[in-house]
C-alpha cells in the first residue's frame, strides 16, 4: 500500500479540454506519470477567452468559468503546469505574467509560451515542417504550396509561418502573401480556406497551422469535390487523435520521441525535487497519413521477414505509435510483447516452412487477446492495415511453403476482422453512451423537481441522484453561499467549502452534515486520498454570474467530452430548483 | 540440414504436416526416425509404409520404445517422427538380420560388421545410428569388432524396448522396423554421411564408482556366477540389502562398471526364483556350448542369480558403483557445456536408458529438460550404444546427446535447469537414508528395520508423480516465455493434518487437490507447476492475461479448493499472486509475501515483485545509522538531554525526563525516531546505547537532592539482566533512590508480565519509582494499568495535543483524571506535549498533576530550572 499522504499533486491549468489539442496535451501529461504512482494530476479546465471574436455572452461565461484557475493558488499543490493557450491567445504578456505570478513559489512549467523568465516547453517547430516541405518539393516536385496560418499574436503560429517561408526559400521557392491566410486556429476556417483556394488556383499542398484549422479546409474542399491527399496534399500540426480520425486521415507534424506533456512532467518533477532546470524544446516530425502519404520508415522485405527481435518491436512502435507515449499499467496485458510473440511465431513459421496446428491455434488466440485488450487505442485503423498488408505482401511475394502461407494469410484475415470488430464496438458504445447520458440527465432534473417546494429536500433529492448525470467517480462540493462574480473581477472561492457527496462507481454517497465542511486549500489533495483516483478534472458549477460549487470528475473520455457540459447542466438545474 | 519433430496424432494430421513440409525429392536425402511407444509391430510397419508413400524417397528407421524424447520432454505414450533433411549429405539405411533364418543361430559378429560396412558405410560417414534387439547375444563383441573394422565411425543407438514396467520383459520384446517389416532379430542401421557434416557426442551416467576392482571368474550367458571366486549373486544381495527379492528394480541404483573399459556401467537384474535351465533351455541348440563349459554347475535348482543385458565374458574387471545425484548434475553440466558450445547444432539426438527414469524418480525428466526448446529427439532404450570419446561402447544407465549439422546453427537450451537440482537431492537423501539404515540392519536383522528399508525403497523407486511440470520448467517459462504472473499455492498446516488423519486419507485429499488445480489451470490455459508436495504454482503470461483477470481466476480456484465434502480433509489453501516475476526475485518476494500473509492472517495476497523489492535507499540509510551509532558508542557521543516537567501544584519544574541523543562525527544531532528502530533491530547496539545512557543519567543526578529524573526503559532493557543488575546496584547505593523514575513504554509488546512485575517490585523495594509511558497511543492495553504498579501515568502527547479542538480527546483526559480520583493508588498523571496556554488551562481544569512540553521547557543538555 502506498502512503497517499506522500503523494504529490500537480495542477494543470489547461484551457478548454474539449478542444482536441488541449485534450491530447492533458493526456500526454497524464501518460507521463510514472506507473508506480505517487503523483496525482488535477486538471483545471477553463475556457479560451478570445475577445472580439466572441459575443459578450461568451465572454462573461468564460470569465466565470475561468474562476476555476484560482484553485491553482488557493489550494495546496506541489507543482503546476500552465498551458500557454489557457488564458486565450489575445491576453497580453503582462496579464499572463500577472496570472502566473499568482502561483508564487510553486514550481511551474509553462507550455507553448514565449515568456522568457519562465521555464517553458515548446515545440521545435522546424524539424517536422522542414521534413514535410522537403518531401513535397524534392520527392513530389511540388511548387505551389500554401499555408493556413494562425493569429500573429500566437507564438507558435508566428514561428510556423516564419519556418514555412524559410523552408520554401531553402528549396528555391519564392513566398508571396497570397499563399498565406490568417485564421483563428479553430475549426471554423472555411472563409479563409475559400480565400486561399481562390487566390491560389492549382495549389498542390496546404500546410495548416494546427490540426483543428484543417477541419474548415476539409469542408471547403469537400464542397468543391477536391479530395485531400489526391487533389491537394494537406498536413496539419500537433498530430492530435482527431487528425487520425478525420476522413481522409490528416497527416500531421507531431512530437517525435517525447511528447510535450511528458517533457513538462519530467522537468516539473525535477523542479519539485529542487533540481536546476532549463526550458526545453521538443523535437517534431511528420506523421504521414492519407492526406499526405508519407512513409515514416522504409522497411525492406529482408528486414520484414528476418524475424529479428529488435525489428519486430520497432514495427510495433511505428504502427502502435501511441503506445510508447501512453502510461501502461504493468498489471494490464503487455501488448508490445504480445505483438512480438505472435508476429515472431508467424515469421518463424514462414522461415521454417512449417507451422504446427497448435502454434496456429495459439497465434489465433493471441490475435484475439491483442485486439480485445484495446490495441486499436494506440494506432489508426489505416496505419495498422497498411502495416499488416506490407508484411503479408512480403510473405506472399517470396517463395515459401504454400500450406504455411495459407495459414499465415488466414491469420492476417483474422487480424483484420478483429480490427474491424473492435472499431465497430467502440463506435457503437460511444454513440449509445452519449444518447443514454442525455436521457438520464433529463430524468435527473425531473426527479429533482418537487412540487411541494421544500428547497432543502429538493437539493437533497437532486444530489442523491447525481449519478444520473453520468459521472462514474467524483464528488460535488458546494459553497455556503454561492459566489457571485462582479464585473471586471477575478473570481476567488471562499476558504471553506462543503463536500456534498462522493460518487464511487456510479453510486452516490451523501456526506453527513457534520462532516461536510472542508478547507478549500485541502480539497485537491484530499480528493485524491479519498477517491484513490490518480487524475481528476474540476469544473465550476455555475449559472450566469453565480458559482454554486465545484464538480470533481475522474479524468476520462467522459470528462473531456461532457465534463464542462455536465457541470453547466448542474448549474442550470440548481438555479432552477433553488431559486425558482 | 533441417529437422522437424512431429508427434504422431493421426494419419490425416500427418499427411497435412508432410504436405506443409514439402519434402520434395530434389533437395537432399531424408532420414525419418520413428520411435513409438504406442504401436504394435505390424501397426508400426503400416505407419512406416504410410510415410513412405507420402515421402517416397525417405530412409526410414523405426524402433519400439518405452518412452519418447521430444523437445526436452519424456513421455511414455507417444510416437515421435523425426524428419531430417540433408542439404548435401547422404543417408543410407539397412536392416540386417542377426540370426540365420533357418537355424536360428546368431551370425558371427565379423559377418555382421562386414554387412554393415558394405550396406551403409561411406568414406565420409559421420554417424552410424545403430539399433539392435535383445535376442542378439554378442553386442559387446559386435561393437568391439566395429571399433576394430571401422574405428573412425561413431555409433549411436541402443537396444529397442517396449513399454512395460518389468525391465527384462520390456527389453526382450523390443523390435525394430521399417516400411518392409518388423523383427526382433535384426540390426537396424542408418549412416549419415557428408563432407560438410560435423558432429559431437557426449554422455552422462551418474555412476559413482566405489570399492576395489574385481574379476568375473565365472559366467553363464548373461549371468554372472562368481566374482573373485565368490558367488556373485550373494555378494550383490549382501551389498544392496534384503529388499531385492521384492523389488528387483532396486538394482538400478547399484550398477557395476567395467573398470577395464572406462568405467562404463552395466546393470544386473537380481532374481531368486529361477534356475539356469529356466532361462537357458537345455534343449536349445545355441546354449549347448554354455552347458558343456559348465559341467559342475547345478543348473536345475532355483538359485539367486544376477543377470546383465548382454553376454558376460570371464576375466573382465568390474567395480561396484551407485548412482549419485551430484555426479548426475556434474556429468550433465559437462555434457551440456560440450553440446551447447558446438557450432553446427542443427539436429540433436538424445537416447536415454529405460532405467534412468527409475534410478531417481526425477532424474530423466530433469536432465532431458535441459534440452527443452531444442529439436532434440530420441527415445528410451534398454542399453545404449555410443562413442565415449575413444571408442564405441555399450552401456546401461547412460543418457547420450549428439549434435550434428552441416551449417552453423544455434539451439535454445535451458541452463536454468542446473539451478534446480533440489528434487534430485531429495531423491538422493532418501537413498542415503536407506543406506544408513542398511548399516544397522546388518548387525540387527530386525523385521521392523527391514520394513523401513522397504518403505524407503518403494518411495525411491515409485515416488508419486503428479505429472506436473517442475520448478525448472517454471523458471524457463518465466525467463523465456514471459510467464511472469505466478500464483503460488500452498496449504497451511500439513503437519497437524499428518498427526490426525491416515496416510490414505491424506493422499486422497492431496490427489484431489492437485487434480482440481490442474483441471482449473488447464481449462484457463495457464501453466501449472509442482514445486514440492502440496506446493503448486500456476503461471500466466503478462502479454496474454490481465492481472485482474488472473487474480479473479485464482480467487475462484481458491474457493473451489475450500469447498470440500466428507470425502476429503478440509484444507486451507494459501494463494499468493506475484506479478512481474523473474527467476531471480521470485523466491525472496514469495518469502516476504508469506511473512506478510502470516502476520496479517490473510490467505490471498497479491504483490508486485518490482515494487516489493526492498528499498535500497532505506537500507543504505539504515547502515549509515548503524555506523553513526557505532561511532557514537566508541567516541562517547551518546548524550542525554533533559526536558523539565512542570508541577501544576507547586508551579515549579522539579522533575526532568532524560532523552537520548546521538551525535555524529560532524556534530549533527540525531533524535530517537532516527536511530531507535535501527538500534532495536540490531539488539546489541541498543543494549550498549541504553547502558551508556542510563549510566550518564545516574551520574548526573546521583548527588542532586531536590531534583528527580525519568529514564526510559524498553521491555528489552528489563529482560536484560546486565542492565537490571546495573540499575539495582545503583539504586541500592544512591543517596536518594526516590529521585529516579523508570518509564516503561506502554506501546511495546508486553507478553511476559512476570518479568516486568518482578522488576517493578524490585525497584519499589529499592526506593525507586515507575511510570507508564505513552498511555493511550497505539492499541492501548488497559491490562497494563491493572497489572503494573506504577507511580506515574503519562498521557500520550497525541491525545493531549488535540484536547483543545477535539471533544473526544478531551473526554479521554477527563476519563483518566476521573479514574485517578476513583483509584486508591497514589498516582500522578503527567501530560506530554503541552505546547500552549490553551492546553495547559485544560490540564489544570482536569486536575492533571504535571505538564511537560515546549510551553515550559525544551530538551537541553543542561538542567534548566
Amino acid at each position: 500500500m502506498q502512503d497517499t499522504n506522500k503523494d504529490k499533486t500537480i495542477a494543470v491549468i489547461a484551457g478548454n479540454i474539449a478542444n482536441e489539442f488541449c485534450r491530447d496535451l492533458v493526456e500526454s501529461i497524464r501518460n507521463a506519470i510514472p506507473p508506480t504512482g505517487g503523483i496525482n494530476i488535477a486538471v483545471l479546465p477553463g475556457e479560451v477567452l478570445i475577445r472580439g471574436k466572441r459575443t459578450e455572452n461568451n465572454w462573461q461565461y468564460d470569465a466565470v468559468f475561468n474562476g476555476i484557475y484560482s484553485l491553482g493558488y488557493q489550494c495546496e499543490i506541489d507543482g503546476i503546469i500552465v498551458f500557454g493557450g489557457s488564458m486565450g491567445w489575445v491576453v497580453d504578456e503582462k496579464d499572463f505574467k500577472e496570472f502566473l505570478d499568482s502561483f508564487k513559489d510553486i514550481p511551474k512549467v509553462v507550455l507553448t509560451s514565449s515568456l522568457e523568465d519562465q521555464i517553458t516547453i515548446n515545440y521545435d517547430n522546424e524539424s517536422g515542417i522542414k521534413e514535410a516541405i522537403d518531401y513535397l518539393v524534392n520527392v513530389n516536385g511540388f511548387t505551389k504550396i500554401c499555408m493556413l496560418g494562425g493569429v500573429e499574436s500566437n507564438l507558435d503560429a508566428g514561428k510556423r509561418k516564419e519556418i514555412f517561408i524559410k523552408c520554401l526559400e531553402e528549396n528555391g521557392l519564392p513566398f508571396r502573401e497570397e499563399q498565406y491566410e490568417i485564421t483563428n486556429m479553430s475549426t471554423h476556417t472555411e472563409q479563409q480556406a475559400e480565400k486561399l483556394l481562390n487566390n491560389n488556383p492549382g495549389v498542390e499542398a496546404i500546410f495548416c497551422v494546427n490540426d483543428t484549422a484543417a477541419v474548415g479546409l476539409y469542408n471547403v474542399m469537400k464542397s468543391r469535390e477536391l479530395i485531400p491527399g489526391e487533389d491537394i496534399m494537406v498536413f496539419g500540426f500537433d498530430n492530435t487523435r482527431m487528425a487520425s480520425e478525420m476522413i481522409p486521415s490528416l497527416s500531421s507534424v507531431g512530437a517525435d520521441e517525447i511528447t510535450l506533456g511528458k517533457k513538462a512532467v519530467q522537468i516539473l518533477i525535477d523542479m519539485m525535487n529542487g533540481q536546476e532546470v532549463e526550458s526545453a524544446k521538443v523535437k517534431t516530425r511528420l506523421y504521414g497519413r492519407q492526406s499526405l502519404p508519407y512513409e515514416m520508415y522504409q522497411y525492406t522485405n529482408r528486414e520484414l521477414l528476418d524475424a529479428n527481435e529488435a525489428f519486430i518491436y520497432r514495427m510495433f512502435d511505428d504502427c502502435f505509435y501511441r503506445y510508447k507515449a501512453a502510461s501502461i499499467k504493468s498489471s494490464s496485458v503487455n501488448l508490445r510483447r504480445l505483438y512480438f510473440e505472435f508476429i515472431s511465431k508467424i515469421l518463424k513459421a514462414y522461415k521454417n516452412k512449417y507451422m504446427p496446428y497448435e502454434d496456429y491455434e495459439d497465434v489465433e488466440r493471441m490475435v484475439d487477446v491483442f485486439f480485445a485488450n484495446g490495441a486499436m487505442e494506440y494506432t489508426d485503423a489505416e496505419k495498422l492495415i497498411d502495416c499488416m498488408s506490407r508484411l503479408q505482401y512480403a510473405i506472399n511475394a517470396l517463395k515459401g511453403s504454400p500450406a504455411v502461407i495459407s495459414m499465415i494469410n488466414n491469420l492476417f484475415i483474422r487480424m483484420r476482422d478483429a480490427c474491424i470488430r473492435e472499431i465497430c464496438k467502440t463506435n457503437t458504445a460511444q454513440r449509445n453512451s452519449s444518447f443514454s447520458n442525455i436521457k438520464r440527465m433529463r430524468e435527473h432534473l425531473v426527479i429533482g423537481m418537487d412540487y411541494a417546494g421544500d428547497k432543502e429536500k429538493v437539493l437533497l433529492t437532486y444530489i442523491k441522484n447525481l449519478g444520473l448525470e453520468g459521472i462514474e467517480n467524483g464528488s460535488l462540493f458546494m459553497f455556503d453561499e454561492p459566489v457571485v462574480r462582479e464585473e471586471y473581477e477575478v473570481v476567488t472561492y471562499p476558504d471553506e467549502i462543503l463536500l456534498k457527496c462522493i460518487i464511487k462507481d456510479g453510486d452516490v454517497y451523501l456526506t453527513p452534515a457534520d462532516r461536510q465542511r472542508k478547507k478549500t486549500k485541502d480539497i485537491l489533495k484530499q480528493s485524491f486520498a479519498q477517491s484513490r483516483l490518480e487524475s481528476i478534472a474540476v469544473f465550476p458549477v455555475f449559472y450566469e454570474r453565480t458559482t454554486y460549487g465545484l464538480l470533481f470528475c475522474e479524468l476520462n473520455d467522459k470528462a473531456y467530452n461532457m465534463g464542462g457540459f455536465i457541470a453547466s447542466n448542474i448549474g442550470i438545474n440548481l438555479r432552477m430548483l433553488l431559486e425558482a | 540440414m533441417i529437422t522437424w519433430n512431429i508427434q504422431y496424432i493421426s494419419r490425416s494430421r500427418l499427411s497435412g504436416t508432410f504436405e506443409q513440409l514439402m519434402l520434395d525429392s530434389g533437395k537432399g536425402d531424408i532420414l525419418i526416425r520413428i520411435h513409438t511407444a504406442i504401436h504394435f509391430g505390424d501397426e508400426a510397419v503400416e505407419l512406416a509404409r504410410f510415410i513412405k508413400e507420402l515421402v517416397p524417397n525417405a530412409h526410414i528407421v523405426g524402433t519400439s520404445t518405452s518412452g519418447t524424447i521430444n523437445a526436452g520432454k519424456l513421455s511414455n505414450n507417444q510416437c515421435i517422427i523425426s524428419v531430417t533433411r540433408m542439404s548435401s549429405g547422404s543417408i543410407k539405411t539397412a536392416m540386417i538380420p542377426t540370426h540365420d533364418e533357418k537355424t536360428g543361430v546368431p551370425y558371427s559378429t565379423d559377418l555382421l560388421c562386414q554387412s554393415v560396412k558394405e550396406e551403409v558405410l561411406c568414406e565420409d560417414t559421420q554417424l552410424l545410428l545403430t539399433f539392435v534387439t535383445s535376442t542378439f547375444p554378442g553386442i559387446l563383441s559386435f561393437i568391439d569388432k566395429c571399433n576394430e573394422r571401422f574405428p573412425d565411425v561413431k555409433m549411436l543407438g541402443g537396444l529397442a524396448n517396449v513399454p512395460d514396467i518389468r525391465t527384462d520383459r520390456s527389453v526382450n520384446r523390443g523390435y525394430v522396423f521399417n516400411e518392409n517389416g518388423y523383427t526382433n532379430k535384426a540390426l537396424l542401421v542408418a549412416s549419415i554421411n557428408g563432407e560438410s557434416l560435423d558432429g559431437i557426442m557426449s554422455y552422462v551416467t551418474g555412476a559413482e564408482v566405489v570399492g576395489n576392482e574385481m574379476t568375473i571368474t565365472d559366467s553363464f550367458g548373461e549371468c554372472i556366477l562368481s566374482v573373485d571366486g565368490n558367488d556373485a549373486a550373494v555378494e550383490y544381495r549382501k551389498r544392496v540389502g534384503g529388499v531385492l527379492g521384492k523389488h528387483a528394480d532396486y538394482a538400478y541404483v547399484f550398477p557395476y562398471v567395467y573398470s577395464d573399459n572406462g568405467d562404463i556401467p552395466f546393470l544386473v537384474i537380481y532374481d531368486e526364483s529361477k534356475s539356469l535351465e529356466d532361462i537357458y533351455s537345455r534343449e536349445d541348440q545355441k546354449y549347448a556350448d554354455m552347458y558343456s563349459q559348465h559341467p559342475d554347475v547345478a543348473t536345475t535348482c532355483k538359485r539367486e542369480l544376477i543377470r546383465a543385458t548382454h553376454e558376460i565374458s570371464n576375466g573382465r574387471k568390474i567395480k561396484r558403483a551407485f548412482i549419485h545425484d551430484r555426479k548426475i548434475v556434474s556429468d550433465n553440466q559437462k555434457m551440456f557445456n560440450k553440446i551447447s558450445s558446438f557450432e553446427k547444432a542443427q539436429t540433436l539426438f538424445g537416447y536415454s536408458c529405460i532405467t534412468r527414469p527409475n534410478i531417481y524418480s526425477n532424474c530423466a525428466k530433469w536432465e532431458i529438460s535441459i534440452y527443452e526448446n531444442t529439436n532434440i529427439c530420441g527415445c528410451l532404450t534398454g542399453g545404449e550404444i555410443f562413442h565415449n570419446g575413444e571408442k564405441n561402447v555399450f552401456a546401461n544407465c547412460a543418457f547420450i546427446v549428439a549434435a550434428l549439422g552441416e551449417e552453423a546453427e544455434a539451439q535454445a537450451f535451458n541452463p536454468y535447469v542446473f539451478l534446480h537440482t533440489e528434487m534430485l537431492e531429495k531423491d538422493n537423501e532418501e537413498l542415503l537414508g536407506y543406506l544408513t539404515a542398511m548399516e544397522g540392519s546388518r548387525k540387527n536383522a530386525d523385521e521392523t528395520v527391514k520394513e523401513f528399508i522397504h518403505e524407503c525403497a518403494s518411495k525411491l523407486l515409485y515416488s508419486n508423480d503428479t505429472g506436473i511440470m517442475n520448478v525448472a520448467a517454471m523458471n524457463m517459462d518465466i525467463k523465456l516465455k514471459g510467464y511472469d504472473r505466478i500464483c503460488m499455492i500452498s496449504v497451511l498446516d500439513i503437519e497437524s493434518m499428518n498427526t490426525v488423519f491416515s496416510d490414505d486419507f491424506i493422499d486422497l485429499t492431496y490427489r484431489n487437490y492437485v487434480k482440481k488445480c490442474r483441471q482449473f489451470a488447464e481449462s484457463k490455459r495457464y501453466h501449472i507447476y509442482s514445486e514440492e508436495k502440496w506446493h503448486i504454482a500456476i503461471g500466466a503470461r503478462s502479454y496474454m492475461v490481465d492481472l485482474n483477470e488472473f487474480t479473479k481466476d485464482m480467487e475462484k480456484l481458491q474457493k473451489e479448493l475450500f469447498a470440500t465434502n466428507d470425502e476429503y480433509i478440509a484444507i486451507i489453501p494459501l494463494f499468493c499472486v506475484i506479478d512481474n516475476c523473474t527467476v531471480e526475485n521470485m523466491i525472496s518476494v514469495y518469502n516476504n509475501a508469506r511473512l506478510t500473509m502470516m502476520t496479517k492472517n490473510i490467505q490471498f495476497y497479491v504483490c508486485d515483485a518490482k515494487t516489493s523489492r526492498p528499498d535500497d535507499v532505506i537500507i543504505r540509510e539504515k547502515y549509515h545509522m548503524v555506523n553513526v551509532i557505532n561511532y557514537a558508542i566508541a567516541n562517547d557521543l551518546i548524550v542525554p538531554q533533559y526536558q523539565g516537567i512542570y508541577s501544576n501544584s507547586s508551579q515549579h519544574i522539579e522533575h526532568y525526563e532524560s532523552l537520548m541523543r546521538v551525535v555524529d562525527e560532524e556534530g549533527r544531532m540525531y533524535y530517537p525516531n532516527a536511530f531507535l528502530d535501527v538500534a532495536r533491530s540490531f539488539g546489541m547496539l541498543y543494549d550498549s546505547m541504553s547502558k551508556i545512557m542510563v549510566g550518564k543519567v545516574f551520574e548526573h543526578f546521583r548527588d542532586l537532592t531536590n531534583k528527580s529524573v525519568s529514564i526510559n526503559l524498553g521491555i528489552r532493557d528489563i529482560r536484560n539482566r546486565d542492565m537490571t543488575e546495573f540499575i539495582y546496584d545503583f539504586l541500592g547505593t544512591a543517596p536518594h533512590p526516590e529521585n529516579f523514575v523508570f518509564e516503561i513504554l506502554e506501546n511495546e509488546d508486553i507478553d511476559d508480565y512476570s518479568t516486568i512485575i518482578a522488576f517493578v517490585d524490585r525497584i519499589h523495594e529499592l526506593g525507586g519509582k515507575i511510570a507508564l509511558d505513552d498511555f493511550g497511543s497505539g492499541f492501548s492495553n488497559l491490562q497494563h494499568v491493572m497489572d503494573i504498579h506504577f507511580d506515574y501515568l503519562k498521557i500520550d502527547g497525541s491525545i493531549v495535543k488535540r484536547c483543545v479542538d477535539n471533544k473526544e480527546a478531551e473526554n479521554l483526559i477527563a476519563l483518566i483524571s476521573g479514574w485517578k480520583k476513583l483509584s486508591e493508588r497514589e498516582i500522578n498523571i503527567i501530560a506530554e506535549f503541552v505546547e500552549n496556554e490553551d492546553i495547559q488551562d485544560k490540564m489544570v481544569s482536569y486536575g492533571i498533576d504535571y505538564s511537560q512540553g515546549f510551553l515550559f521547557s525544551k530538551p537541553s543538555t543542561f538542567i534548566i530550572e
